[in-house]
């Protein structure tokens, strides 16, 4: 099962939490959990890695923090995306397109 | 950044809210795996390895709420407070030497802020220039530097292209009484669009306009400093209106100026200031004003926007030529010598930045004062390599503990670090006590400076300046003084480290004797100039002025400026020579027109007939004295003689700053110098002398006696002189 897999390309990590939370605020643990149920099918991605990466995007102001009573009843950090971490997710997907297609480009000249 | 140091601060919060947040994911976790048909234990196990070890997930958020550097930086902070606490010998020395440097170099920088880098609290300071006559100007010369008449600062007035603005100012000492005693007061004489070009503001009336600046003698209005109105007249809300007696002339008081402006002088702060129009009623016998061959004021222009200070400087020389031809064909210009005619022809006008304003002082000062700077930063660097010695020798006995350090995995470089925020520390707390010290040497120097009726304004206060620089002379030195320790502890492998674990340390030797080398490098750089300025001290201690110090005194008199006309001055002065010579105390006693060794001189040319006649080709420091003055002095007339009674019955009134020439036979005696560059040895005696250098110079005064040198200005000096009686 792990063999199909490959580590999270450098960078995609902080992409795909902003994607996570463009849809509806979301803590630690769901993002954890969304990220796992990716992770079975594609990539691996380190859970030690994802508290860093969430308190490094709140500290560039993409993300926004509130202590609120989660789904059990218990209180949980929930996350959601700022105005300018929308900008920001729109910037990475557009340069992200732009890098695959590059890429798909290369590799159908080389087909020809 | 800002954001970093902030969490600093709340980092108590950002730990505790971190370790809910944790604690919330691994719970739902295992309660997600028991869920999943995990045994509870297995299931905490698992959590647990899948977050991978909650220690360093919270190492790594609070190296991104900190940044790593400062975190560290704040950690090294303490544990070198601590560790220098323990051994306080170690502490005080360094903290001594330190402070030592720190607090010699933040004096000395704060004076040459004050003297020589501070601009003017005025608009635009920058664009201040200070315009001055390169060259010879054939006038007569009152004040002490770039001088000009008042009609070329006139003539400055109307060069619209290049200036907004020329104004020109002359610093005299007036008797001001303001209803008690009369007092000697600093008073600068200035131009009527003075303050309105440098943008002061008046914090009580007006201050003066061009208005005030018409005609001579018709403006009697005067405008206070804030501090001559807060300590003199207490403040007084009913002041403009006033009258003050200037040399007991009654003046008007219009205003009183911003309390941050001193004048354009740091050196010479006047109390008032006077349109220039009032020259003749501020300066007793001063009558001159707009003759173009009396040179008495300083002059200063503000730049147009967008002129150059060479662009202004090279547009004015045209004007300037053909001001030098037209001048040539006025009066008693025309018939000077040739040799004059050529260097007053080859004059030229030279801008240069004033942003600090015109002030002798600092043209005396400033060399001195930079060379000092240089010293302290010479004592500077050797405290610091001191304290980079001591904290080499505290490391071989800090050895162990590096190397257990290194042993479990601490970087070099962050050992490097931890010696460097140690030496940072010290640098600080040296720098703390070096700003205590700084005010106190500044004072000690202040005190040095000679002193004038004219206050300067030079203060012993810290000021944001004057911290922020001794905060980065601290910083820097910490650095220095940390560097060698910190490179050392870099270079040493952890092998060898422990290798040298049991025994003594033998590295670093090569670096420490390299600090020694440069200490005594740098000590003897100080012991050679500090010989260097004994030797040049005690060289003038031996010279001496020329005359015998010893139960010596001397005091001045400016009896004009109390509205004593010149006979009752001289009926006044004979009343006290007289009372002099009878008093039983008193061996000896003369009158000089001018007192000695106060820094003044009263200067002219002089024209010499003697075969042929010329003219000095600089000019000669006078003065009047009254028979006996040499005899009183102690200093001996070589040749000749001394004048008598009989040469004394034409005495020039002392009060008059410009003798003219009287048409009688008088005496004149020269000093060694004087025959020494005029005479070339030859016998002067017979030999006679007119005052000034025009062409109508009579020179009727016979050379009758050579007296030896004797200092004028002051100690340092030997120049040509002439007395007169």
């Amino acid at each position: 099962m792990s063999s199909s897999k490959f580590p999270i390309p450098q960078g995609t990590l902080d992409m795909l939490i902003l994607q996570i939370l463009s849809l509806e605020p979301v803590h630690g643990y769901g993002i954890a959990r969304r990220l796992d149920q990716i992770s079975r099918s594609v990539v691996q991605v380190n859970q030690g890695s994802l508290y860093p990466a969430l308190h490094r995007l709140e500290l560039k102001g993409w993300l926004r923090a509130e202590w609120k009573e989660s789904e059990t009843g218990r209180e949980a950090k929930f996350y959601s995306l700022t105005a300018s971490g929308r900008k920001q997710l729109a910037a990475e997907k557009q340069s992200w397109a732009r890098l695959a297609g590059a890429v798909q480009l290369i590799f159908n000249e080389g087909n020809r | 950044m800002m954001w970093q140091l902030a969490n600093w601060f709340r980092r108590k919060k950002l730990e505790s809210d971190l370790d809910r947040e944790l604690h919330y994911h691994l719970d739902r976790r295992i309660i997600d795996l028991e869920r999943s048909g995990l045994p509870t234990e297995e299931a905490r196990r698992q959590a647990l390895l899948e977050l991978g070890g909650i220690a360093q997930i919270q190492e790594e958020v609070r190296d991104i709420w900190l940044t790593r550097w400062l975190r560290d930086f704040v950690h090294d902070l303490r544990f070198s407070a601590r560790s220098i606490l323990r051994s306080p010998s170690f502490m005080a020395t360094a903290v001594l030497s330190l402070a030592l440097g720190i607090g010699a170099t933040t004096a000395l920088y704060s004076l040459i802020d004050q003297i020589v880098l501070r601009a003017l609290p005025v608009d635009h300071p920058e664009r201040l220039v200070l315009i001055d006559w390169i060259g010879f100007q054939y006038a007569e010369t009152f004040g002490t530097s770039n001088l000009m008449s008042y009609p070329i600062c006139q003539d400055l007035q109307q060069k619209k292209d290049f200036f907004e603005g020329v104004l020109c100012r002359a610093a005299t000492t007036i008797s001001a009484s303001t209803g008690g005693e009369p007092k000697l007061t600093a008073a600068e004489l200035v131009s009527g669009n003075y303050f309105s070009l440098l943008g002061v503001r008046p914090a009580l009336g007006r201050l003066l306009t061009t208005d005030d600046d018409q005609t001579p003698g018709s403006s009697p209005v005067v405008v206070l400093s804030y501090d001559f109105w807060k300590n003199q007249l207490g403040g007084a809300a009913d002041i403009v209106g006033r009258k003050v007696l200037v040399n007991q002339y009654p003046m008007t008081v219009v205003g009183v100026a911003a309390p941050a402006f001193h004048g354009i002088d740091v050196g010479e702060v006047p109390s008032l200031w006077i349109p220039a129009v009032m020259s003749a009623q501020a300066i007793p016998g001063f009558t001159t004003m707009l003759d173009r061959r009396t040179r008495w004021m300083q002059i200063l222009g503000r730049l147009k926007q967008n002129v150059s200070l060479q662009q202004a400087q090279t547009g004015l020389q045209p004007w300037f030529k053909s001001m030098l031809d037209e001048d040539m064909r006025r009066t008693n210009v025309s018939r000077a010598s040739a040799e004059q005619r050529r260097r007053f022809l080859a004059s030229t006008l030279e801008l240069t930045p004033a942003p600090q304003g015109h002030s002798v002082l600092r043209q005396g000062l400033s060399r001195p004062l930079w060379v000092l700077f240089v010293a302290t930063a010479v004592l500077l660097a050797l405290a610091c390599l001191n304290v980079a010695g001591l904290f080499l020798a505290r490391g071989s006995a800090r050895h162990r503990e590096i190397s257990t350090r290194l042993a479990l995995g601490a970087s070099r470089g962050r050992i490097g670090r931890q010696l460097l925020a140690d030496s940072v520390l010290l640098a600080f707390a040296g720098g703390l006590l070096g700003v205590v010290m700084a005010p106190i040497a500044v004072r000690a120097l202040i005190a040095f400076l000679p002193r004038n009726t004219a206050a300067n304004n030079l203060q012993a206060n810290i000021d944001t300046r004057l911290l922020l620089f001794a905060f980065l002379v601290s910083l820097v030195a910490g650095f220095l003084a940390g560097s060698a320790p910190a490179l050392q502890a870099g270079r040493k492998s952890l092998d060898s480290s422990l290798r040298e674990r049991g025994g003594t340390p033998s590295g670093g030797l090569a670096l420490r004797r390299a600090i020694v080398t440069a200490q005594i490098a740098f000590t003897l750089i100080l012991v050679i100039a500090a010989g260097l300025f004994v030797r040049t001290l005690s060289g003038l201690l031996v010279k001496g002025p020329g005359f015998d110090t010893s139960s010596l005194i001397s005091f001045g008199i400016k009896p004009a400026l109390n509205g004593y006309s010149g006979a009752e001055e001289s009926r006044l002065i004979r009343r006290i020579t007289e009372g002099l010579r009878d008093s039983s105390s008193i061996q000896a006693s003369a009158v000089a027109h001018d007192q000695l060794l106060l820094g003044g001189a009263w200067s002219n040319s002089l024209t010499i007939q003697a075969g042929e006649r010329y003219i000095t080709d600089r000019e000669v420091q006078m003065n009047a004295v009254s028979p006996g003055f040499f005899a009183t002095l102690g200093a001996r007339i070589v040749a000749g003689r001394d004048f008598n009674e009989h040469d004394a019955l034409n005495v020039i009134a002392p009060n008059q700053s410009m003798p003219v020439s009287q048409t009688r036979q008088r005496a004149v005696i020269v000093n060694e110098a004087f025959v020494k560059r005029y005479f070339g040895g030859r016998n002067p005696l017979g030999a006679r002398v007119a005052m000034g250098s025009a062409p109508d110079a009579k020179p009727d005064s016979e050379i009758v006696g050579v007296v030896e040198n004797i200092s004028y200005r002051n100690v340092r000096e030997q120049w040509e002189q002439a007395y007169f009686p």
